[in-house]
């Protein structure tokens, strides 16, 4: 179908959708097009910039005194109020851990995690069931990339990781879909996080090093977009200092939990 | 060429520049820039916040996780695609969408309200001198197209991109009908277009 012999089609459609609200079908078709359309993803991009200010406009509201504290807190701030303290004891100082050679080591990784993937298996089928109602919420993609949407129009499940722990017991269910390159994380009952630390999410490839999919936001249920969830065999994840691994291309903390990617079809 | 926010009084430039300037000192992980961005910024973020999420305790958690963000991720900002401001707001406004989607997930609230007094996103006579400098240019061009809609169109546009609504969810929270609310929406659209094009 050629759009562009409707006047004004085009800028229509383009405009409903980076507003928003073309969903389902006619997004994921439109979508199509524009894939092969230059025209039509400009016009795309013009109407996201034209929207996207409207997140400034409105009256402000000052936040509660809790709120920067928490952020200090989180953010293990607070040299600028201990003063002369920051010179012996800075943050660099203090954020930097070892990094371990002994999770550069790929084999130590891969024997970990076969063994805690039996019963993680067998929770799938029930926690995918579980959670499919909510999977075919609209989803966002992360702020850095613009305030682009992406289509999720059904629950579609590509691939699947549980994460399980050294005993085996399934603590994180890992769905990835390959159209919209969308991944969830779901912490199944019996995960928690540790209040100071981070959560990172590791891809282990057949050769190389692990690559870092994203530190885990706080909360059950996360989602992210991941290029090639299916060019890593198994996941793993490991305990950071807050806002992930010092070093890009290795855990520098314990590795928690671990499984292996399997294409649901 | 704009001077460097003061460090020992509490900062007042809010252009994009000094803003750029103190998300820039925020990638080297400077603690006072990150304050200062905080104190010029989290009045109008966390209006956004609640704008969102109604809920005060969701909209000060949001802010939270949106300030830690652009703590970790300040070295991401690029001044050539958009105004710091419009990076924050976009930092905020994801997060508190997936938010929304993980209270929606627990069973929470299901459907947030619109709140009258959250509504207006057009400029009050309570508007500071400051907050209007906040603005970038894009946002300034945007208020004042938007004064040119209907207010029940400029409601649906709002909600829509603001709450990610889609025609039916905007319809349920304005109470009418699914026609309705596409036709708004659809000339709201089309009025903006006129307007901001001839900019």
């Amino acid at each position: 179908m050629d759009l562009h012999r409707y006047p004004g089609l085009v800028d229509r459609l383009a405009a409903e959708y980076a507003l928003g609200v073309l969903r389902a079908g006619s997004r994921r078709r439109f979508e199509q097009i524009a894939r092969s359309d230059a025209a039509i993803r400009v016009s795309i991009e013009s109407w996201r910039a034209r929207l996207q200010s409207m997140a400034e406009l409105g009256a402000a509201t000052t936040p509660p005194p809790e709120v920067w504290l928490a952020i200090e807190q989180r953010l293990d701030l607070g040299d600028a109020r201990r003063g002369a303290q920051v010179a012996t004891d800075g943050p660099a100082a203090r954020r930097a851990p070892p990094v371990s050679r002994w999770f550069d080591n790929l084999s130590f990784w891969r024997g970990w995690s076969i063994a805690a993937t039996a019963i993680a298996v067998l929770a799938l089928a029930i926690a995918i069931g579980h959670f499919a109602p909510f999977a075919s919420a609209p989803q966002q993609q992360v702020a850095q990339q613009g305030a682009q949407q992406e289509p999720q129009v059904d629950s579609q499940v590509d691939y699947v990781a549980t994460l399980a722990d050294k005993d085996a017991h399934a603590l994180v269910l890992v769905t990835w879909n390959k159209q919209t390159s969308e991944m969830t994380v779901r912490r199944l009952s019996g995960a928690s996080d540790p209040s100071d630390k981070s959560v990172q999410l590791w891809g282990l490839p057949k050769q190389g090093h692990p690559v870092s999919l994203g530190v885990l936001p706080r909360g059950a249920t996360a989602r992210m977009k991941v290029a090639s969830v299916n060019d890593f065999p198994v996941l793993a994840a490991s305990i950071e200092p807050i806002g992930g691994s010092p070093n890009p291309n290795a855990p520098s903390g314990p590795v928690i939990y671990t499984g292996k990617v399997i294409p649901t079809a | 060429m704009t001077a460097l926010p003061d460090d020992t009084t509490s900062p007042t430039d809010t252009t994009p520049q000094a803003l750029a300037l103190l998300l820039a000192r925020v990638v080297s992980h400077d603690e006072r820039a990150l304050r200062a961005l905080y104190d010029l910024t989290s009045p109008k973020l966390f209006a956004l916040a609640l704008r969102i999420l109604v809920k005060r305790e969701w909209a000060e958690e949001v802010l939270q996780e949106a300030f830690v963000n652009i703590w970790r991720y300040a070295g991401d900002y690029r001044d050539s695609l958009a105004a710091p401001m419009t990076w924050m707001a976009a930092i905020l406004r994801n997060r508190a969408l997936d938010y929304l989607r993980q209270q929606k997930a627990y069973g929470a609230a299901a459907e947030t309200p619109w709140s009258d007094a959250l509504d207006e996103i057009l400029p009050t006579q309570d508007d500071g001198p400051s907050e209007r400098v906040l603005l970038s240019q894009e946002a300034r061009r945007l208020e004042v197209c938007l004064a040119q809609l209907e207010a029940r169109q400029r409601q649906a546009v709002a909600l829509a991109y603001l709450r990610d609504q889609s025609h039916s969810e905007v319809a349920a929270v304005l109470k009418v009908p699914l026609g309705t609310v596409k036709s708004w929406i659809r000339r709201g659209l089309e009025k903006l277009k006129t307007c901001l094009g001839s900019w």
